[in-house]
């Protein structure tokens, strides 16, 4: 008697997955996409964003106001003070940039003189 | 409880072989392939990107320019340097995912100087930079140390999504700075026709509240942009992706490409809150760049200042950027070397797909190459 074992079929259980994403998925991507491009999907996704909005601007307007009320009370910079500040830097690297491209303008000037 | 009375995994395999007349060995090659899949998606996110050696040469705020390093000699490289725009969603390695792989290195490769802007992921303290304020303040500056650091006042710009709406308000807002030529990739630009399933009718007034949007978030966060993106086309981005990837497990250097891309894609950065709100409302809805009616600097932004050589290319199959909203700027600008080029790719595809290195690479070579020798007077 053989050791050898009987040939048997072999299997890929995500072969077949891919199989069948294959077959359906023209159908199936062209079918989604349509639905994605709707008027109606479009209203609403749009419903559901507002909604989204309306309870996340009262949450973060409610809580920014009390972080705001805490940080001034323990003597801490706000977040609002931070972003300005931040804003004022880049405005200054701005000057800065200009400054270093002007006098690299009047050096080259001072060059072609000598 | 007691380990003797747990399976070894390979038992498993002998059981599930007897019972069901599977090959166990097949079972077993399938999962490994499944554990791989999962582990090179897991892995993408960490996968280095951008690996060409570069420079930084100017930094303002966030925004860092990188001038690339030239391994020609001088004598035969262009003259005329290039200049990278991306976008302002997603990072700019799009232009250099991987060795091989990267736009910025075939660019080397054939001679040019090459720049990219990397406009950086803006903080809520960058939420009142408009959309203008990156062609004014940040654009503006980048270019004056390009043509510094190159020592050529001419230099060639290459906007790529967004990146090619910013250049054009570049190009036409500043006629005096020789710009010798302008090449847009999948430009939107022209939003009089909004064809269906666009994300633009998502972002319609009345679809969406943005001055709401960025009121409450001060920048819009980036995952919901790549949410409006996938949406777009949910099958193939939820599904499809992940399957090609299982299809390719066994090509190493095809996984790799997936991995680089797949990071590029879930590796968003927030949309500065002004520049978002002015896009939608001026650019978008108004459409007052093609109008003329946008004003920048006390004056309107004019397409026909452009005269720069012009060289558009559109993708044929881009569900983002439709092929209306990037052509009518051919009949706007002054420009007498101008050229519609037309690829069958898709949005990302066009720079990052396998063929771009057949197509879209040598195309762009070849019409720059042409335009980007030293005049002589």
């Amino acid at each position: 008697m053989s050791d050898e074992k009987p040939e048997k079929p072999d299997i890929d259980p995500f072969a077949q997955m891919i199989q069948f994403y294959d077959s359906i998925s023209k159908s199936w991507a062209s079918a989604m996409s349509d639905a994605v491009a709707s008027k109606s999907f479009a209203e609403s996704m749009s419903e559901q964003m507002e909604g989204n909005l309306e309870a996340m601007s009262f949450m973060r307007k409610q809580f920014g106001e009390f972080m705001e009320q805490y940080l001034q009370q323990m003597n801490l910079p706000t977040r609002k003070e931070v972003i300005t500040m931040s804003e004022r830097l880049t405005k200054l690297e701005m000057a800065m940039d200009d400054l270093d491209a002007k006098l690299d303008e009047i050096l080259d000037i001072l060059k072609t003189i000598e | 409880m007691d380990d003797t009375t747990q399976p070894a995994w390979d038992d498993l395999f002998f059981q599930l072989e007897e019972k069901t007349n599977i090959s166990g060995e097949a079972v077993q090659i399938a999962y490994g392939r499944y554990v791989k899949g999962v582990k090179a998606i897991v892995d993408s996110y960490d996968i280095p990107v951008g690996l060409t050696p570069k420079e930084i040469v100017w930094t303002l705020n966030k925004a860092k320019l990188y001038r690339y390093q030239r391994e020609k000699p001088s004598e035969e490289r262009y003259p005329i340097p290039l200049l990278l725009v991306y976008a302002l969603i997603n990072k700019p390695f799009i232009f250099d995912l991987a060795p091989g792989r990267s736009f910025i290195e075939f660019m080397l490769d054939e001679g040019f100087d090459v720049f990219l802007l990397d406009w950086g992921a803006p903080g809520l303290e960058d939420k009142n930079t408009t959309f203008d304020d990156y062609v004014t303040e940040y654009l503006y500056r980048a270019v004056r140390k390009v043509q510094r650091v190159s020592g050529s006042k001419e230099f060639s710009m290459l906007g790529y999504c967004l990146g090619a709406t910013i250049a054009v308000t570049y190009a036409a807002t500043y006629p005096e700075i020789p710009l010798r030529n302008l090449i847009l990739l999948t430009a939107p630009i022209d939003f009089s026709n909004q064809p269906e399933g666009s994300m633009a009718m998502w972002l319609d007034e009345g679809r969406l509240d943005v001055d709401k949007l960025v009121d409450t978030y001060g920048n819009v966060p980036g995952e919901l942009i790549r949410y409006w993106a996938k949406m777009l086309k949910p099958v193939e981005n939820f599904a499809g992706a992940y399957i090609n990837l299982l299809k390719m497990m066994d090509d190493e250097a095809a996984v790799r490409s997936w991995q680089a891309i797949n990071r590029w894609v879930e590796d968003v950065i927030p949309f500065a809150g002004e520049a978002f709100r002015q896009f939608v409302k001026v650019y978008l809805r108004g459409n007052n760049l093609i109008s003329g009616e946008h004003i920048i600097n006390g004056k309107p932004v004019d397409i026909s200042n452009i005269d720069a050589s012009l060289l558009n290319i559109v993708a044929k199959y881009d569900h983002l950027v439709a092929q209306s909203q990037s052509e009518s700027i051919m009949d706007l600008v002054s420009s007498q070397d101008k050229q519609l080029t037309v690829i069958p790719s898709t949005h990302v595809g066009i720079m990052a797909g396998s063929s771009a290195k057949h197509k879209l690479w040598p195309e762009i070579v070849k019409w720059l190459g042409a335009r980007s020798e030293e005049r002589t007077q």
